[in-house]
Order: structure tokens, then C-alpha cells, then sequence
């Protein structure tokens, strides 16, 4: 296996068995909602930090070159750990009206986020690329500060959602996307 | 165009990039422009566009062929928000953020002409005072438990926590720590509403519960005020020269002179509403929180007590009849003195009286529809309002007159202009009515041919209205705080009664107001609260009426949280579905908002607490997981939940049917519960309306800790 393809698998593992735990430490609720809510929850907050943590990246790899080869293994790990979280929504906190992914505003801007997310987990493998002849990769990668736009306001109108968590990760990823925009226009 | 890197800067080529993002923005209005997945596939589209043909322009034909779809993107941004739920999301979040910050106090609201029980969830303290402001007394609060506390405010006994209406930043003295937190305070003016007329029509008086005043009224238009202690709700002459009073807040009854000077205090039941006197005056009924009283009207005593929940209007359709409506079922109960007092078959009225007036021979109601089956109208936010004539004898409705009708300054076709929410009725000696109307700012003189009509522009949204002897008449305006008096040369003597935010009055008035359609916030919102009506709003599901107060601080609004401030509801219902209305009034949806904000809950089902019961009932409450959602403090997280997740498949309901977590203070008296009123008791909340256990895990609790919550509940 490549070091980048370990990196990645490494990457995705910890991200799970992080998500696996929480669900663990949850599964002793003995109530169906709340038991749910908390797994849905935890993988949300995995798959938000994992985000993050990609987002950050670009920024801090301007001073730490070394940074870079994780943007990949991250942004993987992202896209399952939202899936994971869809998942445990749908079976969980939706069981019994799951369509309406489609008719709240606040679920369709969390499936649209993990639908870009999908594409760009699709997109993140060289084979792929290659083999769909795909041009301007970075311009379809840009999309994840979309991605980013979208999962802050799928936490801000999530029930339930802490509003002090939902501050944080707007000032978070704010500052990144801020971050990021002036390394750019220095040429970065 | 010049090649790559060569040239002047803008006519250079665009980077893949800056084509992207630009022919998104080109493409987006093409799909709509109102939703994020329309700007995702434009993105997507414009990708694979230059990806696939290597579109490229020079950077100047970007810029130019941007400038339309930017000016379309941001006119379409309001239909993107409403789309996207954007609108409101700070103030929602900012009352999310208050419930999230303990100590929690509940709810924000403090009038200071009435008690409320404010709640506060101060985690890990035991002992817990509570300072409303920096004027007023400092309340001991008591522990149910869990960091739970409540404390009783009587603004009599306690004093206002502030001059006048606004912020108070009040104080939480805990034994782990001291908190301050921001209450609003509502100091209300004179509300003059309905009147009492003396046996001689030389002296009329009217009540305002929220400064605690009598307003004394001459036919000549001259208002003497009286201070007349705590909450008179009604009154009654008992001579010429004598009246009672009712008291919302104080067990006693008053008899005062024609001064407003108290002769004698009775000892009474507290929670005494309407008035009612016999034709001769020798009776009296008067309306408790769960029985009528009929009274002798010179000794007081008590001919009998019947039992009737939450009667409304009493009035006397002769000397031994009389009638007492009710709001929940809306229905007129007959209690006759030949049958001792004891109700009689109901008359089912379909919606409820919104007034009543004695006549010859019965009595006349105010409804906005007649549905002698007492079924729902199906009718998209249905209203009709009429006059109903009841034949106490028969007991039939013998004469029905809608009043709803247009006149040439409509503005357009189909408009209402007259008519509208008919408020105070006054039967006159020649068989006659003189009916006040709140929504149109008149007063009609009816009887034989067509209505006088009198505008009341010194009185906006009239309420009640008195003819004297001498043939003048007053109209009292509680949104204005006035009465005006038509002398019988025509002229108009007003006499506007000091006080009150004046946002706020101008709200009241813009509830009452019609609407171009006829239909007004009182239509359903009676009185600022329900009429508990099933009603089919937007012909989606039959939903019931909710009240309007107590919603400070629990944004969204109504029972799908569609509506994120309530000034919307002005901008999107009134002046959307309900076309408007006729006067002018450019700060309309801030004023309303004002007014909604500043109403408070209804008083708790239980005034006394049994703590012993009330803690079990918090333990069951917590045992149920109830807190999950309906947070300790405010009783709601303001959460929204689709309807499958927590029911299950419910009858003729989608499951993706939108459920904002209501708070859960006063739901005692809200009966009947859940979105569509299916549940007529919280007892049926908890057991029969929660098959699949998510909406609270209830299935574990056991009889007695299920009536334990049930009794909480009722004491919130």
C-alpha cells in the first residue's frame, strides 16, 4: 500500500473507531431517542472536525510543508464520518420521516453538503481521475468551503444543537476560510 | 483577446476558476436562484462546461456578462432566504442562546399588573432568591428539585421591578453563585373595555384590570377616575347609585358609590370574572373560574353554585333565565330558576361567543360562524362574524345577521370594509342594537332598515358601548386608552386616559384591525388568547387555535415554527394572504410584534402547589426524559422535529409535518393537545399519543408517577 493510501485508511480508521466509541458509550442509554441523537450527534461532531481540520490544512501548511500529505486522508475521513452521520440520522432521529431530508431546509443543506462530499470523496483518488479525465480538480475541490458554508448552517438550524458549538464552528471556520482567502491573494 | 499573461490586465483570460465561479453565477439564475442545491448544480454544470469545452473569456466579459445574473441573484436573496429558512435564524439562535446559559429564568416577560410564577433552572443550587430589577422586592423561590425553582410574583405585594416598561436586568442570588439576567417589563395603560350602565342610564362605569382603576363615565362625556384595588374585572349597578365589583385577584367582591368609594368589601372567590344583573335587579350572577354564581343583588347570598368550567358571558334573558357562554365546547348553557339554577341542554354555537348582550326575551351573541353542529368550518382561515339572536324560551337561534359588508371607499373588488368584529352590543329600549366593532372603527345603530353608522376615530377598536337617558352614548378604546362620548348635538367629547408604551397600543389597535378579507388577529386570537376552534390555516390540516401570549423569548412561531419573528406573520399573512388593509400604518409588523411580545401566559391550572406532589411530578418528568426537549427552565429547547420521528404514522399527517417544541408553561390550560388537538388530556399525551414512545419514554412510568407528572404539568 502506498504511504498516501495508509495515510488515508489511517486517517478514515481513527475517525470511525472514534465514532464507534461514541456510539458505544451511547448504546447504554436505554432509550431509543436519545440513544440515537447522541451517536447521530457524535459522528456529527467527528465529520466537523474532520472538516476543519482539512480546511485548516491549506493555511497552516504555508508554515509546515509537511501538512500538506494529510489534506487528502482528512478530507476522506470527512466524507465517510458525514456518511456515518446520515446514516445514524436517517435509522435514528428520522426513523419514521426520513423524506424529510428533502422538505427541511435544515436537512436538505446537511444531504446537499454530503452529496458534494460524496464527489469529492469519488474524486479524491488518482485512478478516478484518470480515468474520468477529469480537469480542473482544484476548481471541483474548491467546493468543499461550500461544504463548509453548508454543514455551519445544517448545525445552526439542527435541534438540539448547543449554540455555543454552533458559534464555534461558524468562528472556526470563518477563520479558516478568511485565513485562506488572504493566502491566496498573496499568491499562496 | 490577448494571449495568456500578455496584454493589459483585463483583457487577459479568465482563470478555469474565475469561469467557473462566473458562469455559475450566470447559470444560477436560470435555475431559480432561491436555493443552495440550484447554486450547487450550477457550480457542478459550469465545472464540467470548462472542463469539457475549455471555455475561456477575457476577464473584462466576465465582469460584463455577470452584471444581469448578479443584479437577478440579489433580488431573488429574500425568496433564497424564505427557501432556506434564513430569515430570523439570529433571533432565533439568540433565544436558543438564552436557554442554553443557566440560571434560566422563565418566562422573560414581568407585567406589573398581575401575578405571575416565574421558573428558573439554576443547576446545583439549593437555596435561590430572585430579584426582578432594582426596584421591587427580592422573591424567596422554592425547590422542587433538580435545580428547579419557582417563585410567585404579586406585583401588589412586591412592587414593579422597574419604572415604567422595559429591560430589567434582574438578579439570581443562589447559594453557589450570583447571576444577573436580562426580563422585559411591561407596564400596561388604562384598558377601558366593556361597560356597566346604571338602572337609569344616568352614570356608566368601566373596569380596567391592568391599572386597577374604575372609569366613571357621565352623559356629558366627563370621566371620573377611581382607584378601585386589585384586577376589578367587572361590574354591575346595583341602584342608581350603587355597584359591585369583581376581582380577578383578591377574594373579594366591593360595592362602591357613584364616586368609586368602596361602602363594603364581601368576602368572595378569587378568580371572579363577569357581572351579569337581573332585569329588576333583584339578581345577580356572577361568572368564577369554575361555577356561576346566582345571588341575591341586596343580600349577597348565594341562591346557587352551579358547576360550568370556565364560563365566559353571563346574561340575563329575563328575570329567571339567564345565559352563560362558554369558550370550550362553544357553546350557551341555560340555567333557569324554575329548574334551580342547574344547566339545561346546551345550545352548540360552533364557535364561540366573543360577546353577549341581554334583549327582550333572550339574549344576542357575537360569533365568527354558526355551525349548529358544533363541526369545524372547513373553510381556509374561515370567518364570518354575525349576530346571533337566541330565544331564551325555545332556546333556538331565531335570527342570524352577518355584518361583514363592503362600501365604495373599498379599495378593491371583494374587499370588507365595514363590519367587522363585532365587540360591544347594547340593546336599546325601542328593540334596537347599538353594536361597537372593533375591526372597522364604528358603531352601528341597528333596527328596523338600514344601520346608522358612526366612525370612531377617537376610539379605535371599540369595545363596549353605553347609551345614557339623555341619548348620548360612549365607546370605550382599551387599544387607545379613551372614551369618546357622541353628545346628542353630534359633536364628540374624548377623554383619553394617560399611560401606556405607545408601540405597544398602536399594536393592540393593529390586532383588532381588519384585514381587506375580513379577517383580523382577534378573529381567532380572542381577546389576545384563543378561541380554541379547530381551523384549517392554508388548507394543510385542521389545527387548534393557539394563544397569542407568552411567546416572548420563543422564537419561532406557531406550531410548525414557520415563522421566524412575529412581525412576519404581518408581512406574509396580513398583508400577503389576507390583502392588507385599508389605513396606513408603516411600522404595523413592529408594533404588532410589540403588543404579542408584551402579553403574558394565562395563570397556571394549579395557583397552589402540593410540593410534595409537584417534586414526584419533576421526577417523573425527568424520569421521562421530558427535559430532552422541553429543557428545565423554560420548559421548551425551541427545537423543531418532523412529526413521523416522535408519533409515528398519524392519520391523514405527513411524516415530514414540521413539530416546534412548545413551551410547556400554562399547558394546563390548553387543552386539547398536540399539533392537531387529537389528545384531549395530558394524561392522553403521555399514554394513548405515545404508541412508539419517542415522544418522551413514558412506557416505563408506572400509574402513580404518570398522574405525579400529569399534576406537575398542571402546576407549570
Amino acid at each position: 500500500m502506498k504511504p498516501a493510501d495508509r495515510r488515508a485508511v489511517g486517517a478514515s480508521a481513527a475517525a470511525l473507531a472514534l465514532c464507534a466509541a461514541i456510539a458505544a458509550a451511547a448504546a447504554a442509554d436505554p432509550w431509543t431517542l436519545t440513544r440515537s441523537v447522541a451517536m447521530t450527534r457524535g459522528a456529527a461532531w467527528v465529520a466537523t472536525s474532520c472538516l476543519l481540520l482539512t480546511l485548516a490544512i491549506s493555511p497552516l501548511g504555508a508554515a509546515m510543508p509537511g501538512l500538506r500529505r494529510w489534506r487528502r486522508p482528512l478530507g476522506i475521513a470527512t466524507a465517510l464520518t458525514a456518511a456515518v452521520h446520515a446514516g445514524l440520522a436517517a435509522i435514528g432521529p428520522l426513523d419514521g420521516a426520513v423524506v424529510s431530508i428533502l422538505s427541511w431546509p435544515q436537512l436538505r443543506t446537511g444531504a446537499l453538503a454530503l452529496g458534494l462530499l460524496a464527489l469529492l470523496l469519488l474524486t479524491s483518488f488518482p485512478r478516478v481521475v484518470r480515468l474520468l479525465r477529469i480537469r480542473h480538480w482544484k476548481a471541483l475541490h474548491r467546493t468543499v468551503y461550500g461544504v463548509a458554508a453548508l454543514v455551519v448552517l445544517h448545525a445552526a438550524g439542527a435541534p438540539s444543537a448547543s449554540v455555543a458549538g454552533v458559534v464555534a464552528l461558524t468562528a472556526g471556520a470563518g477563520v479558516l476560510l478568511a485565513s485562506r482567502a488572504i493566502q491566496r491573494g498573496r499568491g499562496g | 483577446m490577448s494571449p495568456a499573461g500578455k496584454g493589459p490586465r483585463w483583457s487577459r483570460p479568465a482563470s478555469p476558476q474565475a469561469m467557473i465561479l462566473g458562469l455559475a453565477l450566470v447559470g444560477w439564475p436560470l435555475a431559480g436562484a432561491d436555493a443552495w442545491w440550484t447554486l450547487a448544480l450550477a457550480y457542478l454544470v459550469a465545472w464540467a462546461g470548462v472542463s469539457a469545452f475549455g471555455l475561456t473569456l477575457p476577464r473584462w466579459g466576465l465582469a460584463l456578462v455577470l452584471g444581469a445574473p448578479l443584479l437577478t441573484i440579489v433580488g431573488r436573496l429574500p425568496v433564497l432566504a424564505e427557501t432556506e429558512h434564513l430569515t430570523g435564524v439570529l433571533p432565533h439562535l439568540a433565544d436558543r442562546a438564552r436557554l442554553e446559559r443557566p440560571p434560566i429564568i422563565a418566562p422573560p416577560l414581568v407585567r406589573t399588573d398581575q401575578p405571575q410564577r416565574f421558573w428558573v433552572h439554576a443547576p446545583g443550587a439549593s437555596s435561590l432568591r430572585l430579584r426582578l430589577g432594582a426596584r421591587g422586592a427580592t422573591l424567596e423561590a422554592t425547590a422542587l428539585g433538580h435545580g428547579l425553582f419557582f417563585a410567585d410574583y404579586d406585583p401588589r405585594r412586591h412592587g414593579a421591578p422597574r419604572e415604567g416598561s422595559g429591560p430589567s436586568r434582574a438578579r439570581v442570588l443562589t447559594d453557589i453563585g450570583d447571576a444577573a439576567r436580562e426580563l422585559q417589563v411591561v407596564q400596561p395603560g388604562p384598558h377601558p373595555r366593556w361597560f356597566c350602565r346604571s338602572p337609569a342610564g344616568t352614570l356608566a362605569a368601566s373596569p380596567s384590570e391592568e391599572t386597577d382603576e374604575l372609569y366613571l363615565v357621565d352623559p356629558r362625556g366627563r370621566v371620573h377616575v377611581a382607584a378601585v384595588g386589585d384586577g376589578p374585572s367587572d361590574c354591575a349597578f346595583l341602584s342608581e347609585d350603587r355597584l359591585v365589583l369583581t376581582r380577578r385577584y383578591t377574594a373579594e367582591l366591593w360595592v362602591l358609590d357613584r364616586r368609586g368609594r368602596v361602602q363594603r368589601r364581601l368576602p368572595w372567590r378569587s378568580g371572579a370574572g363577569r357581572l351579569a344583573r337581573s332585569p329588576s335587579g333583584r339578581r345577580l350572577a356572577i361568572a368564577e373560574p369554575d361555577a356561576v354564581a346566582v345571588l341575591d343583588a341586596t343580600t349577597f347570598e348565594v341562591a346557587a353554585r352551579v358547576a360550568i368550567a370556565r364560563p365566559d358571558w353571563l346574561a340575563f334573558a329575563d328575570e329567571d333565565t339567564l345565559v352563560v357562554s362558554q369558550r370550550r365546547p362553544a357553546v350557551l348553557r341555560r340555567l333557569q330558576a324554575g329548574w334551580g339554577w342547574s344547566p339545561g341542554p346546551p345550545l352548540l354555537l360552533g364557535r364561540p361567543a366573543v360577546t353577549m348582550a341581554p334583549i327582550d326575551g333572550g339574549v344576542v351573541a357575537v360569533t365568527t360562524d354558526y355551525r349548529p353542529d358544533g363541526q369545524p368550518h372547513l373553510g381556509n382561515h374561515f370567518v364570518q362574524d354575525q349576530l346571533l339572536e337566541v330565544d331564551a324560551a325555545g332556546w333556538f337561534v331565531r335570527r342570524q345577521t352577518l355584518t361583514q359588508r363592503r362600501s365604495p371607499r373599498q379599495g378593491a373588488a371583494g374587499d370588507v370594509d365595514r363590519g367587522v368584529s363585532p365587540m360591544g352590543l347594547e340593546a336599546l329600549p325601542d328593540g334596537g342594537l347599538r353594536v361597537a366593532f372593533a375591526g372597522t372603527d364604528e358603531v352601528w345603530r341597528l333596527g328596523a332598515g338600514v344601520p346608522e353608522i358612526t366612525d370612531t376615530a377617537d376610539a379605535p377598536a371599540p369595545h363596549g358601548v353605553v347609551t345614557f337617558a339623555s341619548g348620548s352614548w360612549s365607546v370605550a378604546s382599551p387599544s387607545a386608552g379613551t372614551i369618546a362620548t357622541r353628545l346628542p348635538s353630534g359633536r364628540w367629547r374624548v377623554v383619553a386616559l394617560e399611560g401606556g408604551d405607545p408601540a405597544r397600543r398602536r399594536g393592540e389597535r393593529g390586532f383588532y384591525e381588519a384585514t381587506r378579507s375580513g379577517v383580523s388577529c382577534q378573529s381567532c386570537h380572542l381577546h389576545g388568547d384563543t378561541d380554541f376552534v379547530l381551523r384549517n390555516i392554508g388548507g394543510r390540516r385542521l389545527a387548534p387555535t393557539l394563544g397569542v401570549g407568552g411567546v416572548l423569548g420563543t422564537s419561532p412561531f406557531l406550531r410548525d415554527g414557520s415563522y421566524p419573528r412575529v412581525r412576519d406573520l404581518n408581512q406574509h399573512l396580513s398583508q400577503g394572504l389576507l390583502r392588507g388593509f385599508l389605513r396606513r400604518a408603516p411600522r404595523r409588523g413592529l408594533d404588532l410584534e410589540a403588543f404579542v411580545h408584551g402579553l403574558p401566559r394565562r395563570p397556571p391550572a394549579r395557583r397552589t402547589i402540593d410540593l410534595r406532589r409537584a417534586r414526584a411530578g419533576l421526577e417523573a418528568f425527568v424520569q421521562a426524559r421530558c427535559p430532552t426537549c422541553h429543557t428545565l427552565g423554560a420548559f421548551t429547547n425551541l427545537s423543531q422535529h418532523p412529526l413521523g420521528a416522535l408519533f409515528g404514522p398519524v392519520e391523514g399527517r405527513a411524516p415530514d409535518e414540521v413539530l416546534d417544541t412548545p413551551s410547556l408553561l400554562s399547558v394546563g390550560t390548553h387543552a386539547p393537545y398536540l399539533s392537531d388537538g387529537r389528545a384531549e388530556t395530558l394524561a392522553d399525551v403521555l399514554g394513548r399519543h405515545n404508541e412508539a414512545n419517542r415522544h418522551g419514554d413514558t412506557r416505563g412510568l408506572s400509574d402513580e408517577e404518570a398522574a405525579a407528572l400529569v399534576y406537575f404539568l398542571e402546576v407549570l
